[in-house]
């Protein structure tokens, strides 16, 4: 196993297309880092340039503390899962894990052995004797990472192997994918525009967007400390809310204020601003778990708003509500009930409160 | 305005058994969900409402008419589909109002008309001012809507929808059910919805009908299927994370008035309201369902109920989601953040008596409901 480093790495399709743009990332040794990003990001760009399968435009590529930028991909030591699994379909999983193996020149014992290790990490082992053709998708994407761990590689990378199957076997596959990663104690680097299965699966995620890397850090760090509205948008399923906003001061208190609503800003937070220049409007975020929600007036349920949308959803429910034409939605237990035009209360939970500047999308508060 | 009626409906493949002597019941302005994974029949089962496939067994109805033999076309149906098909030339002005020019509807609706129904279309579908956009200028839910504004334009009796919105990325899926769900409450009109998805089933629909292999297993509200599950089918299908079954069978013992269940070696009582229900029924082996939130996770290895060791810990949102070895199973249990435990760690389990969902070892029917 080994770290893999980009330093400033930049890609460019036909001299015009900045795909990747001056990246400096790095993966530790034995971590789990997921490159994340909507379609166009440059993260699976990114992938192929650590894997030797696109060169690079710019800058360097490093696994452990070999500089790899002009190596073949072959002699890089590193292994891919692919969504479409590239396997021989009329050959046993057996045949299909013990292939790369066969150009190497081992004994018949040692391959044995091996092909019957990956099989058991990945559960297939009453799978060996069946023909590939015969799988199922989730079985098939097994077979795959089989392959990719008998060569012992370095540093597995993975490009969105699980994103075309379906929901129940993506959550099952997640779960061994995370278990395996535990096991197998490997260096892996992980491309989906899955938020939900970055947070699940990754020590730490890059998060991209045209491009550009806009935040490494933990789950953890990306869920509660985003550092733009792009991140905090991005990470977290049901999304954020977002609302215009300007900040108005009162005596020694600072007040964030928009159509409808006006919330007093922590203590903490009005110092981070006063230092800062910000002003003027901005957007207020908000994630639908850091809102409150009643039928009456309350000290946590202070603004005034109208029920657009009920949707129960057992244990908890979405309650989408709209103050002077801005949409928010709520995540409520799933005790509560209310219906289309209803009238509702609802109180945002300060200490949850982000600022981003309306222009840079930078969060001003961190 | 419309019902639909669905007595004994049946599709065949071939050899292949699509829908099975299925029967619903959607009634006149619902949101109807027929919920499946994929290969349930529920493609199958909207074509043959459209008409777009022929019937092999049983009737098809809509309003009062037996629609069995009735061309697509006169059936006043409106169908929408996952690929918006939307004219890539004309304005969602234009796209919106292209059903009513077409010839078999030529002079029925003046240009002031036209114009009025697709301002009324464009306020419902919150599109009011991109009617003068071009599709090539749309994001996909605003292409979506335009689809969907097409479709409602003509006024049908029922409108079908097959996984509208499947393709779509998490984050607008999520907007796109708030604003389908106020969309068919606004219009009002009797919508049927295909989805493998049950989140989206659950919050959107009025009543939900849960279809595997051709056969109908539940039809009900959202929060009764969700609650009271009428099969282990439905139970597992229904829910996220899925609900846990037990590999063990659970044995009723009954002692004198005290019902109560041997899972295990261990004796778990039942609430008394599931007491109620299983006093003098003779079932001995039962198949134990227990959801991921209904099973307290305690650090440690004392104490009561069973021991178990952790075998990967999820974050998700605000929530962690544990995977635990316990006896022969793998229980997912889903936690507040707050409570950490690291991978290999012991813990013990115990689930809440009332919270247990208890099926038929042999038929997977639910014994409480």
């Amino acid at each position: 196993m080994a770290d893999v480093r980009l330093e400033k790495v930049w890609k460019v399709y036909g001299g015009v297309v900045e795909a990747v743009r001056e990246l400096d990332l790095e993966c530790r040794n034995k971590e789990f880092l997921c490159l994340l990003g909507p379609s166009g990001c440059g993260k699976s760009s990114t992938l192929r340039m650590i894997a030797g399968l696109e060169n690079v435009t710019r800058g360097d590529v490093y696994i452990g503390s070999r500089k790899v930028t002009s190596v073949a991909p072959k002699d890089r030591d590193i292994a891919m899962v692919f969504e479409n699994y590239a396997l021989y379909p009329h050959l046993t999983v057996y045949e299909n894990i013990a292939m790369p193996l066969r150009v190497r020149n081992m004994s018949k014992s040692e391959v044995d052995r091996k092909v019957r290790y990956a099989a058991e990490v990945l559960h297939i082992t009453d799978l060996l004797g069946r023909r590939v053709v015969r799988l199922g998708g989730g079985q098939k994407q097994r077979v795959g990472i089989g392959r990719a761990i008998v060569r012992n590689p370095s540093v597995f990378l993975m490009d969105e192997p699980i994103s075309h199957l379906e929901a129940q076997l993506r959550a099952q596959m997640r779960v061994e994918l995370k278990r395996l990663h535990i096991e197998v104690e490997a260096t892996t680097i992980y491309v989906t525009h899955d938020q939900l299965e970055a947070m699940a699966l990754a020590d730490r995620i890059a998060v991209m967007n045209l491009g550009e890397l806009q935040q490494l850090g933990t789950p953890s760090e990306l869920f509660d400390r985003p550092v733009n509205q792009f991140v905090a948008g991005f990470i977290g399923t049901p999304p954020m809310n977002f609302l215009s906003c300007e900040l108005a001061a009162l005596g020694d208190q600072l007040f964030a204020q928009g159509s409808g609503f006006r919330i007093l800003l922590p203590e903490a937070t009005r110092r981070r601003l006063l230092g800062s220049k910000a002003s003027g409007r901005m957007q207020l975020g908000i994630r639908p778990l850091d809102l409150a929600v009643a039928k009456a007036e309350g000290s946590q349920t202070p603004v005034a708003a109208t029920t657009f949308v009920y949707e129960p959803q057992g244990e908890s429910c979405q309650v989408t509500v709209q103050i002077d034409g801005q949409l928010l939605s709520i995540e409520a237990d799933g005790d509560f009930v209310t219906e289309a035009g209803e009238a509702a209360w609802i109180g945002f939970k300060s200490d949850k409160l982000h600022l981003f500047d309306s222009v840079t999308g930078a969060n001003l508060v961190l | 305005m419309a019902e639909v009626l669905l007595n004994k409906a049946t599709k065949r493949y071939g050899d292949h058994v699509a829908v099975n002597e299925l029967s619903l019941h959607c009634k006149d302005s619902e949101f109807f969900f027929i919920l499946g994974p994929s290969g349930a029949g529920k493609t199958s089962t909207l074509k043959m409402i459209a008409g777009l496939t022929t019937v092999d067994g049983g009737q098809i109805r809509i309003g009062n008419r037996l629609v069995n033999d009735l061309e697509p076309g006169l059936r006043n149906v409106a169908m929408a589909f996952e690929t918006y098909a939307l004219y890539p030339h004309l304005t969602v002005f234009e796209n919106i109002a292209f059903p009513l020019r077409a010839p078999i509807r030529a002079k029925q609706f003046s240009e002031s008309d036209i114009r009025a129904r697709v301002q009324r279309v464009g306020e419902v579908l919150r599109m009011g001012e991109l009617l003068d956009r071009m599709p090539t200028q749309l994001s996909g839910g605003q292409k979506q809507r335009v689809a969907l504004g097409r479709a409602l334009i003509r006024e049908p009796d029922v409108f079908l929808l097959d996984e509208p919105i499947a393709h779509l990325d998490a984050k607008l899926r999520h907007h796109m059910r708030a604003e389908l769900k106020s969309m068919q409450r606004r219009f009002g009109t009797t919508s049927i919805y295909t989805t493998p998805d049950q989140l989206e089933a659950l919050s959107m629909a009025d009543t939900i009908a849960v279809i595997n292999e051709g056969v109908l297993h539940q039809i009900g509200p959202p929060l009764e299927i969700y609650n009271r599950p009428a099969d282990d089918f439905v139970a597992r299908f229904v829910g996220d994370p899925p609900m846990n079954f037990l590999s063990s069978p659970g044995r009723l013992i009954a002692e004198g008035d005290e019902v109560s269940l041997e899972l295990d070696g261990l004796r778990v009582r039942v609430a008394p309201r599931i007491q109620a229900i299983l006093a003098g029924q003779s079932r001995q082996e039962l198949r134990v369902g227990v959801r991921p939130s209904d099973i307290r996770l305690a650090r440690g290895q004392d104490g009561a109920g069973w021991s178990g060791e952790v075998y990967l810990v999820e974050q998700v949102g605000r929530s962690h989601v544990f995977t635990i070895k316990v006896n022969r199973d793998m229980l997912r249990v889903k936690t507040p953040l707050e409570f950490r435990a690291a991978v290999g760690d012991r813990v013990q389990i115990a689930f809440e008596p009332d919270k247990v969902y208890l099926f038929d070892a042999g038929s997977g029917r639910s014994v409480l409901v």
